[in-house]
């Protein structure tokens, strides 16, 4: 059990330091064009999924994204992620897109391949490499 | 002098090298042999931004320096030069002529959709008549109220097929020759306007060449970019960047040459031992290098002139002269090195001697490299 314990205290300590670049030594700078730009805090339909979605959207970007910072190394992040997930499927099967891609892009031993994007430097994984876009 | 390539050009060129690798080499030989253009690989370059690596990212674009878009364009046209050539079109012909000289209305409609890579452009200048002296232009733009009706007929035009977008030069008034030449934005779909067929071509066979013919096509005359009569000088500007961008894509080709020599010299066995250990080998190698080598050095410069604002017509075309050469030469003693094996199309390197002899004609031809190197030594 100790020697468990020990692996996961390393684990989390190596990890965030080393990992991805975007999290390593850099320039802070706290003007950087952050995504909040991009959100949409309305509701427009009264559907439950809308009501759901924009629910647990609005939560996580007011307690954790806001004060985390704009440091996610995936473009889109999981927030944005997870709005597209839904839009192009359902609730459910976006929800199970989204755990399936959140467990993807943080698993630290067996992690996909990603290409960045020139502009932003970010790791591009869209939805597109997980659902065909446009089927019937 | 600083030889050291920033963090973020490392980055670029290692993202540019993962994705060719991973994306396109697997089915750059096939594509070879059907020429079929590789439309999935283009939307995700695209998408990760390299169809507007230049362009400021107020207009969509990833907002880079030249020097990060000959990194990536070496990377990718070092395993398919095809694709090498449609990046660059888009980036530094076309892309890169509109944030400069294009009004506000066409960066705005056009602009932003060509950098994002949502749309294609195309750079129409040849004619059949005209490719060297490009000022005896016989395509006419007539202006009626608020159009310009073009008539004529463009040669040679890379993404023909495939663009959205096309940049044409047409006269507007034959009288000034090549000062009555003007750019014009053509959309895909206009009425008069007609694609031929993709012409069936010696090397890049992948990408898509074909001729265009207007024929009483109707352009709206808030499409010109810059003014009337600056076509031509337009088209300069843009050939002179784009030089840069064809030098990037003889290096890759040059490159991939020289690494597929040393890996067969390394394991081919002849006279007991490894090719490799062959003087007429190792000399072979080492000149390839040296070529490669210095014309890399003189397309850096060329691009760092050109990030910096300064006077680059003369180093544009030196790069692309010199690079091509080496591409050519390289691959032909890749293709000696491998023997008999470099001969047949199950070895890669018969396809960068095909691709290779296209950059020592399109964007100015090597003997217009010379003419355009020795009058700017001549003014000075």
């Amino acid at each position: 059990m100790r020697i468990i314990l020990l692996i996961v205290l390393i684990q989390t300590i190596a990890h965030p330091q080393v990992d991805w670049e975007r999290w390593g030594k850099k320039e802070i700078d706290y003007r950087k064009e952050s995504f909040s730009k991009s959100r949409d805090y309305s509701f427009d339909g009264l559907g439950v999924t809308e009501t759901i979605l924009k629910g647990a959207l609005i939560s996580y970007w007011t307690f954790f994204s806001d004060i985390d910072g704009d440091n996610c190394p995936f473009e889109p992040s999981c927030s944005a992620f997870f709005i597209d997930a839904v839009k192009t499927t359902n609730l459910i099967e976006g929800a199970l897109l989204f755990f399936d891609r959140f467990a993807r892009d943080t698993n630290p031993f067996n992690r996909r391949k990603y290409y960045r994007i020139v502009k932003s430097g970010r790791f591009y994984d869209p939805i597109g490499n997980y659902v065909k876009i446009g089927r019937d | 002098m600083n030889f050291q390539f920033t963090e973020e050009q490392e980055m670029i060129r290692q993202t540019a090298k993962d994705f060719a690798e991973a994306e396109i080499a697997p089915s750059a030989t096939e594509r070879d042999i059907n020429g079929e253009f590789p439309v999935e690989i283009v939307k995700k370059l695209g998408e990760l931004g390299f169809m507007g690596m230049m362009v400021s990212p107020e207009y969509g674009g990833a907002g880079m320096d030249t020097l990060s878009y000959v990194l990536a364009m070496i990377e990718i046209s070092k395993v398919d030069a095809s694709v090498g050539v449609i990046m660059s079109v888009n980036n530094s012909l076309v892309t890169w002529g509109l944030e400069q000289f294009g009004s506000d209305h066409l960066k705005d409609k056009y602009l932003v959709p060509l950098a994002q890579g949502l749309k294609l452009g195309a750079f129409a200048l040849s004619e059949p008549e005209a490719g060297s002296d490009a000022t005896n232009q016989n395509t006419m733009a007539e202006k009626e109220g608020d159009y310009y009706i073009v008539n004529g007929i463009k040669n040679w035009i890379t993404n023909g097929k495939m663009a959205d977008y096309y940049i044409v030069m047409a006269q507007t008034d034959k009288v000034k020759r090549h000062k009555g030449i003007s750019a014009l934005l053509v959309e895909k779909g206009t009425e008069g306007f007609e694609q031929a067929k993709k012409e069936d071509k010696l090397g890049i066979r992948s990408s898509d060449t074909c001729s265009l013919t207007f024929n009483n096509c109707k352009v709206p005359a808030e499409n010109l970019i810059w003014e009337e009569g600056k076509g031509f000088n337009f088209a300069m500007k843009t050939l002179n960047g784009g030089r840069i961008g064809i030098a990037a894509q003889a290096l890759g080709i040059a490159e991939a040459s020289l690494e597929a020599a040393i890996k067969y010299a390394k394991t081919r066995k002849a006279f007991g031992t490894e090719i490799a250990n062959h003087q007429a080998i190792q000399f072979k190698l080492a000149d390839m290098a040296m070529e490669l080598e210095s014309a890399k050095l003189l397309t850096f410069r060329a691009a760092s002139l050109k990030d910096n604002h300064l006077d680059y017509t003369k180093e544009s075309a030196m790069a692309k002269l010199a690079a091509s050469k080496a591409a050519v030469h390289c691959a032909l003693e890749a293709i000696q090195i491998h023997g008999g094996y470099g001969y047949v199309r199950e070895y890669l390197v018969e396809r960068y001697l095909r691709d290779a002899k296209i950059t020592e004609i399109y964007e100015g031809t090597s003997e217009i490299q010379r003419l355009v190197i020795a009058r700017s030594l001549l003014v000075q």
